[in-house]
């Protein structure tokens, strides 16, 4: 589905900075792939370039057999808009404040011309379905929405084009550990359904570790470790996977201090 | 006090429908003007010339017999189409020019503010003298002048506006929504920018309306015999002693029009929070909530003297031993829908010497407020009632109720407070060292300037930043979150506190440096023998550093105990949920997290009984009737909970139906 071969990117200006060094790495149909590590550690740049927001210096990414950043013409753009779909850290960001949620989720179906009012407006209530927000919904503004909701309601705008593909940054970073679980829950259950591909990034190793059949630990632009989520989560063998895994606040507490306090 | 606090929001309109009256009433007048006049505003009548107001002609005739009705009627319809030709010039070359820069950026962008900023700065007036001087008087040249440098602050406003919303990731997504530049611009930013110009054109009309009147009194503008306001004026002043009407009338319009147009768009501008000119004339409609703060919190001597005379609570295992920080039936509130709704309901809880409380719960439960309320970092319109004795030596300091001055005796210097957000607590424009340096001073530890910075650079040394020479001399802006979230540390520990309030202290942070703090704080509570009292919504982190766990919910503290207790055999449904949304690593790829249905954030005074109840798979009849008080559970007296129910079986459903958050 999705094919990222040694690439390389820089941040713009004259003192330009390589923040993502020589990336290899690969998300297939149906499969969650989580990419972890510190901010500006590049992941969000690496995200960028998959979705064509941002150039290169070096390599290829594709999608489904066609070189993202090799796509000329409006057509051809608009095509692959529709295989690659974007969900934001925060969504209060990302949605318009002027727009309802019903707006907001028409609007990919206006820009790409898709049916005719009727059709767009039974779309839309698909969409806010799937996404388990309820119809009344529809008519609020972002700002009268949770956290959470306005996160569901940037990915069922994502959803609208019915891609094939769906990043994540830092999705559920934003949100409380309760209203998280949720999201989460929710991206589970669109995988199954939808047969969605989905490149999960996340500073929160403890959150893909659930989540994802696959992760990959970036360090200052670098895939320093990927692998399967069982095996990276209890074999590590970079030093700095294992620092992250330390790192996960846990609910255990350690027997001895547990028999201090008590 | 009921009908008088129902109606703010409609007062609040009603008063700026008031203040829009005269713009209306200018703009109907002058479309109107034709039909409203009872004459021809320019048909001299030589014979009744300086007629006083009678019923024939309600404000008079003026010294060639015209009637003075229809010339200020005729006068509003000039005023009225060179203003509006002049905001429709103006704002429309100004929206655009600002669009197109904000949005292009790079050269044009600076090129065009630096055409705005000359713009901008040039004295309007003289540069309509210029024109005028060149091109000669006349409605035409006018309309030009004016809108020659009135379109710069339009310009200005959608500039910022758009450069602003350029950068938000809103654009990003749209792009990738397959949106072209087209609608991005006139769907999405023209809108936003549009907004704020049009609510300093209201302010604009009576700039114009002026500068018409100004113009036209210099003979400059509209030329007699035409009705013009600034024209009439000049006519009348020559008979201010024999008839008044002439020039009292114009004056009167051109005053109305020019107030109404600055304090409507100052009202505009300001929306209700913001200082504005209105407050001072009309006092804040929140004024009658003070009395009632006064009358609730006793005075802090008599608070004092209350709970240390009452027997302090024995607490297992340390009998006697005062709290440093115990709260009692505190209880917040604010104003909401003309109303005073509670944030937090009568909420108890205490903090131990050296031990650190966790105060968790999700956004809105109000676990920062009581954490906050007892210092006065509230919101000036909240209102706190209940006691927090802050122990003082052998005695109490009660907290609430106290002045500002007495307040600034005790927040930092014997309690210090770190934030969630260190890019908001700092400025941007101060150095570290200058931070911290204030704090030390404030704390009464500086001296001369290098002695105060030696505390200052012990105190960085201390919350862990490796140099501290060099980040003393650095901006915010150039330290990490985790390092700025270091340095506001540094600043709460200047007053050596006793207790350090810590508000969602690693919640914007990356789960490494996240760690790194809560080791940090750890340590800072073991060798300074501080206690501590931590905000957060996430189980998983408190568990790193906290004694004590309060779950909040719905503004009530709803299970509270133990660390371990609590997190081991957790009681109330709520807690389960929270310990259940954790993430635990090694659990099966797939597997759905447990979640609780419904969503949070309702205040106490929105259920009756048990906040949680409405979400709760326990909830029987009864458990709406009256919120349950927190009751020590059967063999552990630390360890409370605030349930009827007191579940042992592990209870919250799988949560792979539920949808709602």
């Amino acid at each position: 589905m999705l094919e990222i071969v040694e690439v390389s990117a820089c941040h713009g200006g004259p003192d330009a900075v390589t923040v993502v060094k020589d990336v290899t790495m690969s998300v297939a149909a149906g499969e969650i792939v989580g990419l972890v590590g510190e901010s500006g550690c590049g992941k969000t740049t690496l995200a960028r370039v998959v979705t064509g927001l941002h150039r290169p210096d070096a390599g290829v990414v594709r999608v489904g057999e066609v070189d993202v950043h090799a796509i000329r013409g409006r057509r051809a753009l608009r095509a692959h808009r529709r295989q690659v779909q974007m969900v934001f850290q925060d969504p209060s960001l990302t949605l318009s404040a002027r727009q309802t949620v019903r707006q907001a989720i028409e609007e990919p179906l206006r820009i790409h011309r898709l049916g005719d009012a009727r059709v767009r407006s039974a779309r839309v209530g698909e969409l806010l379905d799937l996404v388990g927000l309820k119809p009344e919904v529809g008519d609020r503004r972002p700002r009268q929405l949770s956290g959470g909701q306005q996160q569901r309601v940037a990915i069922a705008r994502a959803l609208a084009l019915e891609p094939q593909l769906l990043i994540c940054d830092e999705p559920v970073t934003a949100l409380d550990v309760s209203v998280q679980a949720k999201v989460l829950n929710l991206l589970c259950d669109l995988r199954e359904r939808l047969d969605l591909g989905c490149l999960f990034i996340t500073h929160d190793l403890a959150v893909v570790s659930q989540l994802a059949d696959r992760i990959a630990v970036m360090q200052d632009g670098r895939i320093v470790e990927q692998g399967r989520t069982e095996d990276l989560t209890t074999r590590p063998r970079h030093a700095y996977t294992r620092s992250l895994l330390a790192a996960i606040p846990t609910l255990e507490i350690p027997a001895v201090e547990d028999a201090v306090r008590s | 006090m009921t009908v008088e606090a129902r109606s703010p929001g409609r007062r609040a309109w009603i008063g700026t429908v008031l203040l829009a009256l005269p713009l209306i009433l200018f703009a109907v007048v002058g479309v109107l003007a034709p039909v409203l006049s009872p004459a021809d505003p320019t048909a001299n009548d030589l014979t009744a010339g300086l007629l006083p107001p009678s019923s024939e002609h309600p404000l008079g005739t003026d010294q060639l017999g015209r009637d003075q009705l229809s010339r200020i009627l005729h006068g509003a319809r000039i005023s009225l189409s060179v203003t509006a030709a002049v905001l429709a010039v103006a704002l429309t070359a100004g929206a655009v020019i600002g669009a197109a820069a904000g949005y292009l950026g790079g050269r044009v962008d600076r090129a065009v503010s630096r055409v705005i900023d000359v713009v901008v700065s040039l004295p309007g007036m003289l540069v309509t003298l210029a024109v005028i001087g060149v091109q000669g008087p006349g409605v035409e040249n006018l309309i030009l002048a004016l809108s020659l440098w009135s379109w710069a602050p339009y310009a200005r406003i959608a500039r910022a506006r758009v450069a602003d919303l350029r950068k938000s990731p809103h654009l990003d997504a749209l792009r990738l929504l397959g949106a072209g530049r087209a609608r991005i611009l006139g769907r999405h930013l023209l809108p936003p920018a549009l907004a704020p110009c049009l609510v300093y054109a209201s302010t604009d009309v009576g700039t114009i309306v002026l500068g018409v009147a100004t113009l036209s009194f210099l003979g400059l503008g509209v030329a007699p015999p035409n009705a013009e306001w600034g024209q009439m004026l000049v006519e009348g002043r020559a008979f201010m002693d024999s008839a008044w009407w002439l020039a009292y009338p114009p004056g009167v319009a051109i005053t109305a029009v020019v107030f109404a147009s600055n304090l409507l768009g100052e009202r505009l501008a300001a929306g209700e929070e913001r200082p504005s000119v209105l407050r001072l004339v009309r006092p804040t409609r929140t004024g009658s909530a003070w009395p009632v703060r006064r009358k609730a919190a006793p005075s802090a001597p008599r608070a004092a003297e209350r709970t240390t005379s009452s027997p302090p609570e024995t607490v297992p295992g340390c009998p006697g031993e005062t709290p440093v920080l115990r709260v009692r039936d505190l209880t917040v509130t604010y104003p909401r829908d003309g109303e005073r709704r509670r944030v937090v309901a009568e909420m108890s809880y205490e903090v131990r010497r050296g031990e650190v409380l966790a105060l968790v719960g999700e956004t809105g439960s109000g676990k920062t407020t009581a954490a906050l309320a007892p210092f006065g970092l509230l919101d000036p319109y909240a209102v706190v009632t209940g006691s927090a004795a802050l122990a003082n030596g052998a005695g109490t300091c009660e907290m609430v109720g106290l002045t500002p001055a007495e307040r600034r005796r005790i927040n930092g210097h014997r309690v210090g407070v770190v934030f969630q957000d260190s890019g908001a607590v700092l400025n941007p424009l101060r150095t570290i060292g200058a931070h911290v340096d204030e704090a030390v001073r404030n704390a009464g530890r500086g001296g001369r300037r290098p002695a105060t910075r030696r505390v200052t650079e012990e105190l960085l040394r201390l919350a862990g930043l490796p140099d501290p020479t060099t980040v003393a001399r650095e901006f915010p802006h150039q330290l990490s979150g985790g390092m700025r979230q270091r340095a506001q540390i540094a600043m709460a520990l200047a007053c050596e506190p006793e207790l350090l309030i810590a508000d969602e202290p690693t919640s914007a942070l990356d789960v490494t440096v996240q760690a790194q703090l809560l080791d940090l704080l750890a340590r800072l509570r073991e060798e300074l023998a501080m206690s501590m009292v931590v905000v957060s919504h996430d189980l998983g982190v408190v568990t790193r550093l906290a004694d004590s766990v309060a779950v909040v919910y719905s503004g009530r503290i709803v299970e509270s105990g133990p660390l371990a207790a609590v997190l081991t055999r957790p009681d109330h449904p709520y807690t389960r949920g929270l310990l259940d949304a954790v993430p635990r690593p090694g659990t099966p790829p797939g597997t759905r997290f447990r979640t609780m249905p419904g969503q949070g954030g309702a205040g106490p005074d929105d259920t009756t009984g048990c906040g949680f109840a409405p979400r709760c798979p326990l909830a029987v009849a009864s458990c709406v009737d009256a919120a349950p008080p927190l009751e020590a559970l059967a063999g552990a007296a630390a360890h409370r909970s605030a349930c009827l129910r007191h579940p042992g079986e592990p209870t919250v459903a799988v949560g792979k139906g539920d949808t709602s958050c």
